[in-house]
């Protein structure tokens, strides 16, 4: 192994007596997504580390800047706990960061895990810091806006660093339990993936099929979207729901202004119904408040009564513009504006209701006896496991 | 399930005999063309011999054709070849104008429409309620300023024949042969009807060889007019289209077009047979419509509509759901033109023939071609029949 890598944590930080449970989810996600390279996945209080042959760092730069729980990390040196061999090093990376920025103004920051070394470090900093500037000609210390940063950690060895990449921070997936996302193929449920998995969420989804009237490759859209989203939950598990014929008996039965909402109704019913049987405790949808019309308060109240499991929905209070911003980091944007979108104009209203009367329309979807078909719907899910890296 | 292709309208069935066999030529006369020795020579004789052949299947004559890589290559090399003219003459504000049929393929219409910003006018002429342009009318738009004009043969959506030949002559009669470049796609009309290039009147034409069995990205521009090339090179083709010629795509041209042309009159019969059964069946099917819009009897003539291709609607099932399902039982069709099948929206060519948006979406094309068969057409109907009934009474409230 010759290259190192040191692992901050963010939030998990903050844990108090159950830490060392989110470090170790840390730990194992890790090494999931590390799998195939052969990598040593060490640590543990505070600070992980990835020890990887050259040839893999690039996967593995990738895999820790979108592993949630971490706070950032770096290529270090490991010495032995010797000032003068910490010194060394620090002037080797020095005339690196010179050549790199072309600047000479610097900043020392040190941190002393291990009390015993005879340095504090406030101590760590002086003896680096002079002796940068007694080799280097013109080298300025600029605690402010420095060019360049050199890092020093003393733990049961001592590590020196110049660069900090960033991890997205949150929680490690699968510290906050499953949950069951609705995937369509669209915008909005991919990013509502991503930031509930950035808060520890495990996630599954679900996604409603009505061949012949949607199509083979918007299906294949929606796995291709689940695939990306994979990356980041660990692996995922995409459930696909036979769902012509409980949409025909809508379309048949339904009150038409109603039946996009009726629609949505039965499909938190199967979502529910699958939660349950997969122990996901949550639900997970892509909804802004007042986007369409199936998401206004009212109409939020009816789909969602659909469910006695805790509804998320992170994009409650975000513009469009602020979705995408999202897809696009996560690299959803692209997949989820492809062109093939089901015949929904066959279902959907020309004029559909924003503001259901909820007991009225509660009524009327038990109206509809739909109850054979959602079983039958639910028996018939499809399962497809999304492998990460 | 053996699977029944019926989209021959967008690439015909493969035939394995006719690119085993060009592709053994080519390996016998692999030596490029242009190289002096003796293998290059052969290798010149061969491709003469096959454009010698063609021109005589095509009544035309051997310097009237040159090989590209299919219709939309054809199209565009005389499309384009406006510009260097245009270029030449600094004629940026007024260069002329362009009559076109509102009904062109794409690979006419998208280069014509793109020359606008260039500053030509586009003037396009629609169809008749049945499809057909009136000859007249599109001569009509012709003027001293016009310097392409461009019509489709057969149009590859609907099988409505337009009337080229009548516009040849009419050109003719006008005198304005000389000053109009007059252009013919001829693409769904190669290799299933005879076709003589020089009867036409046309300055020049498309063809496309994998519409009669020959292979892909091979085709002809029937060219009897001195136009600007758009390529440079080692200037094969009469300097019209330079590059190495493609023997494999010259001899399976040939190969397939001697096929398809000894057997129109044949074909043809069954292809009328095959219609007619085949309208049997959409006339029993209630909300069933065809585009465009005239009389079965008219339907039926192979003078005015294509027998290979039928554009039906059923409402209110949307044209790709009906080709999903017939897929699922095993039966090939497309929705509107397979080239744009892909594009949502709109259909340019359905509403120009008068068919609402509404229709158009309900639209599907059953192309038959010289290898169906009518087990397959039999089999077809009775599947139609059954899907369209559960579909309509699926989405009819």
């Amino acid at each position: 192994m010759d290259k190192l890598y040191l692992i901050k944590i963010g939030e998990i930080a903050l844990k108090g007596g159950n830490r060392s449970f989110f470090e170790k989810r840390l730990k194992k996600n890790i090494k999931l997504d590390l799998r195939g390279t052969n990598c040593i996945v060490s640590g543990g209080r505070g600070r992980f580390f990835v020890e990887v042959n050259k040839e893999h760092s690039a996967q593995v730069e990738e895999v820790l800047s979108r592993t949630f729980g971490i706070k950032g990390f770096s290529v270090v040196k490991r010495l032995e706990k010797n000032i003068d061999k910490i010194i060394e090093e620090a002037l080797i990376q020095a005339s690196e960061n010179i050549k790199e920025t072309g600047g000479k103004n610097f900043k020392i920051t040190a941190r002393r895990a291990d009390k015993s070394f005879p340095l504090n470090s406030y101590g760590i900093c002086c003896a680096l810091g002079d002796a940068i500037l007694d080799n280097i000609e013109e080298s300025v210390v600029d605690v402010n806006t420095p060019d360049w940063t050199i890092n020093v950690e003393i733990r049961e060895t001592a590590y020196v660093y110049s660069h900090v990449l960033p991890g997205p921070g949150g929680l490690p997936v699968g510290t906050a339990g499953k949950g069951m996302l609705l995937l369509s193929g669209g915008i909005d449920s991919p990013v509502a993936c991503w930031l509930m998995s950035k808060r520890g969420l495990k996630i599954d989804s679900i996604y409603f099929h009505t061949y012949p009237y949607t199509s083979d490759e918007a299906k294949q859209k929606v796995i291709d979207l689940a695939t990306i989203l994979s990356r980041y939950t660990s692996g995922m598990n995409l459930y696909i729901v036979p769902f012509t014929d409980v949409q025909l008996k809508i379309k048949e039965k339904g009150f038409e202004k109603a039946t996009t909402l009726l629609m949505r109704h039965a499909m938190v019913k199967i979502a529910d119904r699958v939660a349950k049987q997969n122990d996901a405790g949550s639900l997970i949808t892509g909804e802004a408040l007042s986007q369409v019309a199936s998401q206004t308060p009212e109409s939020i109240r009816f789909t969602g009564s659909a469910t006695d499991l805790p509804t998320f929905r992170p994009l409650i209070g975000m513009d469009k513009e602020e979705i995408i911003a999202i897809a696009e980091k996560i690299g959803t944007f692209k997949t989820s504006i492809l062109p093939y979108e089901d015949c929904c104009s066959l279902f959907a209203p020309e004029h559909p209701l924003t503001h259901p009367n909820f007991e009225q329309i509660t009524k009327e979807f038990i109206e509809l006896e739909l109850d054979e078909l959602l079983n039958t719907a639910a028996l018939e899910t499809e399962k497809l496991y999304l492998g990460g890296e | 399930m053996e699977r029944v292709y019926l989209d021959w309208a967008a690439t015909t069935a493969v035939n394995i005999e006719i690119l085993k066999k060009a592709l053994e030529q080519s390996i016998i006369y692999s030596e490029n063309p242009s190289s002096p020795h003796d293998d290059g020579k052969k290798a010149r004789a061969f491709i003469e011999s096959c454009r010698e052949s063609l021109a005589s299947l095509f009544g035309t004559t051997k310097d009237r054709l040159i090989f590209t890589s299919g219709a939309t290559e054809s199209n565009n090399i005389v499309i384009n070849s406006l510009i260097p003219k245009q270029l030449q003459k600094h004629s940026f504000s007024n260069p002329g104008n362009i009559v076109i049929s509102a009904i062109e393929h794409a690979s006419v219409y998208e280069p014509v429409k793109a020359l606008e910003k260039y500053g030509w006018e586009i003037r396009e002429v629609l169809p008749e309620a049945n499809g057909i342009i009136s000859a007249e009318s599109f001569v009509e738009k012709i003027d001293k300023n016009t310097r392409l004009a461009a019509i489709i043969m057969i149009n590859n959506e609907t099988g409505a024949i337009q009337p080229v030949y009548e516009i040849g002559r009419l050109l003719s009669e006008k005198n304005f042969r000389k000053r109009v470049h007059y252009h013919i796609d001829a693409v769904q009309a190669a290799g299933k009807y005879p076709l003589n290039l020089d009867n036409t009147k046309a300055d020049s034409a498309s063809i496309s060889s994998h519409k009669f069995q020959g292979p892909r990205g091979a085709g002809i521009l029937y060219l009897n007019k001195e136009i600007s090339p758009i390529y440079s090179g080692g200037g094969q083709e009469r300097n019209l289209r330079s590059g190495t010629e493609n023997t494999f795509a010259i001899a399976g041209t040939l190969l397939a077009a001697e096929k398809a042309l000894q057997n129109t009159d044949e074909n043809l019969k069954k292809a009328i047979k095959y219609k007619k059964l085949l309208l049997e069946t959409i006339n029993n099917i209630p909300n069933a419509f065809l585009n465009p819009l005239c009389k079965t009897s008219d339907y039926l003539n192979p003078e005015k509509y294509s027998p290979y291709i039928i554009s039906v609607g059923i409402k209110p099932v949307p044209g790709e759901v009906l080709v999903r399902v017939l897929s699922s039982n095993g039966f090939d069709v497309s929705t509107g033109s397979a080239c744009s099948a892909g594009k949502k929206g709109k259909s340019r060519v359905l509403n120009a023939f008068g068919i609402d948006n509404e229709s158009a979406f309900s639209t599907i094309r059953i192309s038959t071609g010289c290898g169906t068969e009518v087990e397959e057409i039999s089999q077809f109907c009775d599947t139609l029949i059954r899907e369209t009934t559960i579909l309509v009474n699926s989405l009819s409230k």
